[in-house]
């Protein structure tokens, strides 16, 4: 399984696939990442009723530069899954047709300018309201 | 023009790992990669090993990632990938010496989508052939058009992690006899697909349609085999 | 996987935009997630959210799993693992959500 993981992983980051391949490499890191912050959110939250004296120290702990950067790449990655998602479930449900060339890669490279398009007024709001906590 | 190639070399008896070796040719731009690796074992280094046959395009030898993607080197010219060119074995499958990989596991996944016609009922009355309309015949015209060169297999996220993976290449070989009218074994087949290594490892990735030097639309041909297994319909 | 990932979309981002860009991090405290509690509605709402988003999650890394890891016995453990940290991160969540804040 080690060796599976070292092929898998290095044929991700090696083949020069197009837009469509780095669509899905994306998928699965925005899956994955998000799937860690979840985990993380969870237990967080769950102070507030387990031990709630301690809920508000935690999260004033989680006001630093890193977890600024943390978490606006998590918004795009939560857009980006979910566009993505969108895009694949609409495809393989009812337009079949488009997983042919040319429009296969057209949809994903429409699936990066979308999620951008939506993750920067989401960036330009977090960034304003990181200014009021200095 | 001048063409740099760096090429990926390994001698299993010789060497533990792979590394790579540099070549300058002389060739001109409507030359084919192909070419450029005849000159390279002509005149440079005849050790070099790679697979061909045809030359064309037909017998599916020499798919290899040139430029970090699955192509046949038979079919790209040196004016569409520039002066600098990497040539690198196909993944997932394990190299044999240089641009030679071990097919075995290609070939094994291949022989699980059981490629030849099913049919036990008696011929038609007039004993002579089993009839098709030509939309009968367009249906499935696509995936009769596979060479198994291993680009598709070889560009799929999910065969790099595990070779146990079907592969876009046995799918579509899968579609061509599920689709064929006159064919009776798509039971037989669906049953192997939805195997946990079967069609469930297909995650779209998309890569196999743009490596696929044969313009076969593997992914949407997965995409109804998909169907064809939810809806147990074959149209 | 699909029926979820199709209800998550308006769930997480209705639930991102609400807390993070319309109230802000600088506002969320204690008081704040009382607030939001007390109202049956949101608390439908979150655990709706909890079981739909980590039930995918959990599913998703399975898939990506199972990509690599093709022997049974593997497989087996990996499942196992995967249902242990699902079902106790859920019950934590789920308590957390259902029972209030704490005092």
């Amino acid at each position: 399984m080690i060796k599976n993981i070292f092929n898998g992983v290095s044929g991700y980051i090696s083949y020069r696939g197009g837009a469509s391949h780095w669509t899905f490499v994306m998928h699965r890191v925005s899956g994955l990442g998000t799937l860690l912050f979840l985990s993380m959110h969870i237990l967080l939250e769950s102070t507030a009723h387990f031990a709630p004296h301690y809920y508000d120290r935690l999260n004033a702990g989680l006001r630093n530069p890193f977890a600024l950067v943390a978490e606006i790449l998590l918004a795009f990655f939560v857009i980006f899954h979910g566009v993505n998602g969108f895009r694949i479930a609409y495809i393989d449900l009812f337009r079949k047709d488009l997983w042919s060339l040319p429009s296969g890669p057209k949809t994903a490279k429409a699936t990066w300018i979308i999620s951008f398009i939506l993750w920067i007024p989401a960036l330009i709001i977090m960034l304003l309201h990181s200014l009021k906590l200095i | 023009m001048e063409v740099t190639i760096k090429i990926f070399r390994y001698n299993p008896e010789k060497d533990k790992r792979g590394h790579y070796e540099t070549y300058t040719v002389e060739a001109h731009e409507n030359d084919r990669v192909l070419d450029v690796l005849e000159l390279v074992k002509g005149h440079k280094d005849g050790t070099l090993s790679f697979r061909r046959s045809c030359a064309h395009g037909v017998c599916g030898s020499d798919a290899m990632r040139i430029n970090g993607r699955n192509m046949l080197a038979c079919k790209t010219l040196i004016r569409d990938v520039g002066a600098n060119i990497t040539v690198e074995p196909i993944m997932g499958l394990k190299v044999a010496k240089d641009l030679i990989v071990d097919m075995n596991p290609f070939f094994d996944n291949y022989k699980k989508m059981l490629p030849y016609l099913i049919n036990d009922n008696p011929l038609p009355a007039d004993g002579k052939e089993r009839l098709q309309s030509p939309e009968q015949r367009a249906r499935f015209d696509e995936s009769t058009k596979c060479i198994l060169c291993a680009a598709c297999t070889t560009s799929c996220p999910s065969f790099w992690a595990s070779d146990e993976y079907y592969g876009p290449a046995a799918l579509v070989t899968a579609h061509r006899f599920i689709f064929d009218s006159r064919d009776e074994g798509a039971e037989q087949r669906l049953h192997v697909l939805s195997e946990t290594n079967g069609t469930a490892r297909c995650h779209t990735a998309y890569n196999c349609t743009e490596a696929c030097p044969r313009d076969i639309q593997i992914t949407k041909a997965i995409g109804e085999l998909k169907m064809a297994m939810v809806t147990g319909k074959i149209d | 996987m699909r029926l979820s990932a199709i209800l998550l979309v308006p769930l997480v981002w209705i639930h991102a935009i609400l807390n993070t860009l319309i109230a802000g991090p600088e506002n969320i405290n204690l008081n704040y997630v009382a607030m939001r509690w007390s109202s049956i509605g949101w608390r439908i709402y979150s655990t709706l959210l909890l079981a739909f988003a980590f039930s995918h999650g959990i599913t998703g890394f399975r898939q990506i799993l199972f990509d690599f890891a093709t022997n049974s016995t593997t497989r087996r453990i990996l499942n196992l693992f995967l249902f242990f940290f699902w079902i106790v991160l859920s019950l934590v969540g789920a308590t957390g959500i259902i029972s209030g804040v704490g005092k």
